[in-house]
């Protein structure tokens, strides 16, 4: 092959680079190098003993919390019991007397969490729900409460103010069909809201006393 | 020779595979060594291409091509090292200036053109090593990093322009800092 005078020098440069290239003493085996294989060990073993270190210095629930803050929307999540709600909410939480049946929550779209659900006097089934918005309902959920009106908002129940709905059972076609028999109490900063059944199904006499019956409980 | 060397890698006879392994093996190295520029990922690099070499011995249909098709392979392997490394980068020590005094001209001379060489695209490394070193022709290079042969001639056009271009700069520099130090 005939090199131009400038390829020429290039040629020689790089010759000279490459057939200086020291080659060490390969000690090649047709199977993966020791070097290799080592790095991925350490690796796997570094990995493992940083999971076993941090396994054990931080509580099982708190990598559970942090997961559910990071991955899951947090107004959604679900409650494991009231003292966990107590210790996380801001503000002054009502906790009513009654008996526990289930913990659930709204859904991620919700701006707040149903806390629990208890039956008041063995007849009527009462859901305590936190609000973490700044307005009450149903301004911050209109879809779940769409249709409520106002029962009273002039009522004091343990020394607080009080607001009481009243929801609608409403079907297919958007038709009232008639007034929800579930009483939805509201924890919304200090305030106390309680959606409930009104007419004939429950009243107001009924709410307050429902109202009464709870508890408030400062975190 | 070559040709009964061949017929008995192709039966991955261990002899005929020892003998490719130390007739190869310090080429591949050199090559891969300027690709890579690593001591150690350059024999990780070698190992590897030989034991892809081996497992694909029984596919080998020309004969005459088993040195190119050595270098396609340790091109691929080299790339593959570098797509996978691309992240951290190290720089040796005794590049910096500072380190430059204690070493003879023939090694500062080495290590100015590998500095060069690693600061050329991967693809404008391996034409002008292929081209220059081992002296492929730019159809037999379009066979190694499987480009168009014009693409191959446009490739290592820019990288003598690159080249010359950045030994002239480094040239400049050079004797810049020596003034500087007088």
């Amino acid at each position: 092959m005939r090199y131009s005078q400038h390829d020429q020098e290039i040629k020689e440069t790089i010759t000279s680079y490459v057939q200086n290239i020291r080659v060490p003493e390969l000690n090649l085996r047709l199977q993966p190098t020791r070097g290799r294989v080592l790095k991925r060990v350490t690796s796997w073993a570094a990995l493992a003993i940083v999971v076993f270190i941090a396994a054990a210095f931080i509580p099982a629930d708190d990598v559970w919390s942090f997961y559910q803050q990071v991955f899951v929307n947090e107004r959604s999540q679900r409650v494991a019991s009231m003292d966990h709600v107590l210790q996380r909410a801001p503000f002054q939480v009502w906790a009513p007397e009654g008996e526990l049946i289930e913990l659930q929550d709204l859904g991620a779209d919700a701006t707040y969490s149903v806390l629990s659900k208890y039956i008041w006097k063995e007849t009527r089934e009462i859901v305590v729900m936190q609000n973490a918005g700044t307005s009450i309902p149903p301004a911050t959920h209109t879809a779940f409460w769409e249709g409520a009106r106002i029962l009273d908002d002039n009522v004091i129940i343990q020394g607080q103010r009080a607001v009481m709905y009243e929801t609608p059972v409403i079907d297919e076609k958007g038709a009232v069909l008639g007034w929800s028999r579930k009483l939805y109490v509201i924890l919304n900063g200090t305030a106390l809201v309680i959606f409930g059944s009104g007419g004939s199904e429950l009243s107001q006499k009924e709410l307050i006393e429902i109202g009464e019956s709870l508890r408030p409980v400062t975190p | 020779m070559q040709e009964r060397l061949i017929s008995r890698l192709q039966k991955q006879e261990d002899i005929a595979v020892t003998t490719l392994v130390e007739e190869y093996s310090p080429a591949l190295y050199r090559y891969i060594y300027c690709l890579v520029q690593d001591a150690e990922a350059t024999a990780d690099c070698v190992q590897e291409t030989l034991l892809k070499a081996y497992i694909a011995l029984p596919r080998l249909s020309d004969e005459s091509q088993v040195a190119s098709w050595l270098f396609t392979i340790a091109t691929n392997v080299a790339k593959n090292y570098l797509r996978r490394h691309r992240i951290i980068r190290w720089v040796r020590l005794d590049w910096l200036p500072i380190y430059r005094q204690s070493h003879e001209p023939e090694v500062l001379q080495q290590e100015f053109v590998g500095q060069i060489l690693a600061q050329l695209p991967l693809d404008d490394r391996v034409c002008l090593v292929l081209h220059y070193w081992r002296g492929l022709s730019c159809r037999e290079i379009s066979m190694v990093i499987r480009k168009r042969e014009t693409a191959v001639r446009k490739l290592l056009e820019r990288a003598r322009k690159r080249f010359r271009a950045l030994c002239e700069y480094h040239y400049n520099n050079s004797d810049k800092e020596a003034d500087d130090a007088l």
